[in-house]
Formats: C-alpha cells, structure tokens, sequence
C-alpha cells in the first residue's frame, strides 16, 4: 500500500483536528501530520517551504470556516503560487457545511480535487490516499 | 325661367360642359342693389373665412403626421376634407361678384355636402368609442395609480430579496456553524464505543463536554438572532445619547484605564436618537468593545464616537485607530456569524452579526470602512428620525 509522506490539516477547529488525527494514524498510511489553525498559517509555510519539496505535503484538508484567512482565500493564494511549487499537491476541501452553494463552488476551483464533507471516515482516508 | 323646361339630362349635360361658363349670370355686383359697403362686407367676410378653413386643415394634417399614436386619424382627415372644401365654397361666394360660375360653386357646394356626410357618418360609427376614450387628465391619474403600485411592488421585491438573503445565511449557518460540533460529537461517541481503553475513554469523554458548550452557545446565539427578527413589537425609545453612552462606558472603565485609551465624543449635531434602548446598549458595547480588543500594539487607542444628521435619518460613527482589517477580503463577511479576522482569544464572530441583526430589524443599516494597521470605523444608520 502506498503510504504519504506529509498530510497537512488546515483547520481551526481543535477537536476536529484531534479526532481527525486519529483516525489517520490508525491507518498508518501517514508518515506526518501537519497542522495549521488558518489559511495564511498554512500559506506562509508553503511559501517558505516553495523549494523544499521534501518538507512540503502531499495531501492537503482545508477547512473553508476558518479565522485570519478563510480556505477561499487560501485557494486564491494557492492558484497563484501554485506554478512555482516544486511538488504537486492535492487538496481536499473538508468542510461541515452541506451547503450546495459551497460545494458547487468549490468544485469549480481547478486545484480543487474534490469537496469532503466531515467527518473524514477511516474508510474515506484510505480511498482518498489511494487515489493519489 | 327657361332651364325649368329644359329635361333633366340636358340640364345635366349643358352643367358639366359649361362648368365654368359665367355667360347667363351677372356679376354679383350688378346682380340687385348692393352699397361698397354692404359689398365688400360679403367679400372680406368670406375671404377670411375662406383663409381661416386653409389654416385649419393644416394643422390637423401637421398634428397627426407629427404625433404618432393620435387616436382615429380617419376622422381628423374628414375634418380637414370638409373644412377646406367649406373654405373653398366661401372663395368662390366672394368670386360671384366679378366672377359668377354658379356652376362650379355649385359642384363645390355638392362635394362639400358630400364630405361632411362622410364626417357624420364616420363619427356615428366611432362615437363609442371616442366617448370612452380616456383624456389626459384620466391618463394622468391611471399612470399615477401605476407608479404608485409600482413603487409598492418594488419596495415589497427588495423586502422579499432582503428577507431571502436572510433565509440564505441562516440556512449556511445552520448547515455549517450548528452541524460543525455536531460531526465532532458523532465522531467523538463513535471513538467512545470502539475503544476499549481506560485512558482514552477518558480523554475522549473530557472533550465531549466543550463540544456540547459550544454547540449550545452557537445554537443560542442562533435563537437570539432569530428573536430580534421575530421582534415586531420592540418600541423606540427617546436616547439621549451622552447619557447611554456614558453608562455604557462603565463597564469599560478598567479597561479604558489600563490601555490609556482617549474617547472624543461629539453628538452637537444629533444629540437625541429614537431607538430601542436594549438595541442601542447593544451597539455601543459591541463596537467599543471591538475598538478596544483590536488595539494596535503602537498605539494607545483612540475612540471617536460622533453623529450626524444625514438626509434619511442620523448617522453614528465610531472610529479607532487599531489594528484594521484589510476590507478587500473582509467585506462580505466582516457581520457574518462566527466570521474573525484576528487572532485573539476573545474574538468569537457574533458581535458585528448581532449589531447587524438588530439594525435591520429596525429598518437601518451598517456599514464598516477600515485599512489594516490604520484603525476601523463603523458608522450605524438610524432612520425614521424626525418624530
């Protein structure tokens, strides 16, 4: 089984991000788990990190609700550093919202590769990190 | 006379072909006793008849080739038929006197008959419709009527739209911000039953609690909001403004005194406000509240506080020199639940979503202008001022 060396959870909400840790570890498909409480934390990072793809992640959860900078904007961001990135990226949208406004919207953003809604289920993990 | 035994053909034969023939008539001049005066009276009366019957013709031409949509120009057009020829039949009684064609006048006289028969005819046939045919004056009052009925349609389209994004937004926060702690509650109870660990169990059973809080704090937040809504009955009150905001200023007091905090207050030009007293309180400790939470680090904050008589109503403006927030990224969502832009503890998301609440509730608005690191100002539209 193929395993991920770096997955980063965007998130804000530290309950959700503890469970959510959990559940990854108990596949031991991850290597690392990374966290970011908002969207410019997890950006600056990226920026830093825009020649080291060793440290940067392979996968990506973003939560959308977040404070400082809310998973839209991050995307914004994201697009435009995007080309420079010296690894490619997947990232997941994973939001509690059932907001089919949300989700339209989010599925046309084209680094976008698909919207989750929480919970993240081990099951879903799994597939997810298959699909790599 | 001699025509009389004359058959009715040749009468009409010997009509036609000496139309213009003068030969068995004098000149009226010398036909009878006619004075200069008595004459010439004839003369110039039928000539300005005859000139008047030109002119008014033309304009009824002119009036309906100029002005599209005049209704029944069939009629318009018999008019200046039978006028000009009436016209012409007043030229011609003037001409009698030099130029006696009786028979001519005759056929004048004929066709102008015939003509205004068609007129009568005509307006028989549209009389009903004319009569019911609306005049300006009821043009006036219909249109009126409409604009009136299209003003009320329109302000009942930008209700019903307000009152749509309203359902929109709480419908995102129920589908978001209610259903947030309840994914964390599940996922919580579902580690809760396939562990068997006593440790975990624990630390999991721990984390429940805050959850729940959290959940009731949303959920609470969520029925305040929708009270103020439902709210039809809250009345205004008479607010003399120095006097409710220095009362709300008390629970500031410490606060103001540790930060070295300046507050400029200006209500000269509105001094008095008509609004309910809880809404009001509401708005003063939130915005204050803000300022002195987003303080800059640099600078010991300063507060203006001032109102202003505007054309719809009054307007109160709370400005700070604090932390700001970069407006391009903040402005659809700076009075949306559970929405922050800053990192501090104490910054929750319901403050500003709250004052908005209650401002539309009362019909009057909010609106924010900021730059980052500049400071902030919040100016809250009161209308319905002049009681």
């Amino acid at each position: 089984m193929k395993t991920v060396n770096n997955l980063t959870l965007v998130d804000d909400d530290e309950i959700f991000v503890f469970l959510t840790k959990k559940t990854i570890e108990a596949t031991s498909l991850v290597n690392l788990i990374q966290v970011f409480g908002n969207g410019l934390d997890a950006l600056n990072f990226l920026k830093k990190n825009i020649d080291n793809p060793d440290t940067l992640p392979e996968i990506i959860f973003l939560d959308l609700s977040m404070p400082i900078m809310d998973g839209w904007k991050f995307l914004e961001e994201y697009i435009l550093i995007s080309p420079k990135l010296g690894k490619k990226i997947t990232i997941y949208i994973c939001s509690s919202s059932i907001s089919p406004d949300d989700i339209k919207k989010a599925k046309a953003i084209s680094v976008v590769s698909d919207f989750i809604i929480k919970p993240i289920t081990k099951e879903k993990l799994i597939e997810t990190i298959k699909n790599l | 006379m001699k025509t009389n035994q004359m058959i009715l053909w040749d009468q009409i034969v010997e009509f036609f072909s000496k139309l213009f023939g003068t030969e068995s008539w004098p000149p009226r001049w010398y036909c009878g006793r006619w004075t200069d005066f008595h004459g010439w009276l004839y003369i110039v009366s039928d000539l300005m008849v005859w000139a008047a019957y030109m002119i008014i013709p033309f304009f009824l031409i002119v009036l309906i080739t100029k002005r599209k949509g005049i209704p029944f120009p069939l009629v318009f057009y018999l008019f200046g038929a039978f006028i000009l020829l009436c016209g012409l039949t007043h030229l011609l009684d003037a001409s009698m006197f030099w130029w006696p064609a009786y028979r001519f006048a005759g056929l004048i006289k004929l066709l102008t008959g015939i003509v205004s028969w068609f007129t009568v005819y005509a307006l028989f046939k549209l009389w009903p419709q004319i009569v019911g045919l609306k005049t300006g004056k009821e043009f006036n009052a219909e249109f009126e009527q409409r604009k009136i009925a299209e003003q009320k349609l329109n302000d009942y389209t930008r209700i019903l739209e307000f009152k749509n994004t309203q359902l929109v937004d709480f419908c995102n926060i129920v589908s978001h911000n209610l259903r947030a702690p309840m994914v964390n509650i599940g996922m919580l109870v579902d580690y809760l039953e396939q562990s068997n660990d006593k440790a975990e169990r624990k630390e999991l059973l721990t984390k429940i609690k805050p959850v729940v809080n959290h959940l009731n704090e949303v959920f609470n937040e969520l029925v305040e909001s929708v009270q103020v809504r439902q709210d039809f009955e809250i009345k205004s009150d008479k607010i003399i403004l120095t006097d409710c905001l220095n009362e709300n200023l008390q629970g500031f007091q410490s606060q103001i005194k540790l930060y070295e905090a300046e507050i400029e207050i200006n209500f000269n030009d509105a001094p008095i406000i008509y609004f309910p007293k809880k809404y009001i309180d509401s708005i003063f400790t939130n915005l204050i509240s803000n300022s002195l939470k987003y303080k800059s680090p640099d600078r010991k904050p300063v507060i203006k506080i001032k109102t202003e008589k505007t054309s719809s109503g009054i307007v109160l403006s709370i400005s700070d020199n604090g932390l700001g927030i970069d407006m391009n990224y903040a402005k659809d969502k700076l009075f949306k639940i559970r929405k922050t832009f800053h990192k501090h503890p104490d910054a929750k998301g319901f403050g500003l979503f709250m004052t908005k609440t209650q401002m539309e509730a009362m019909g009057g608005k909010i609106w924010a202008e900021s730059a980052p690191d500049k400071g902030c100002t919040f100016f809250v539209e009161f209308i319905n001022q002049n009681i």
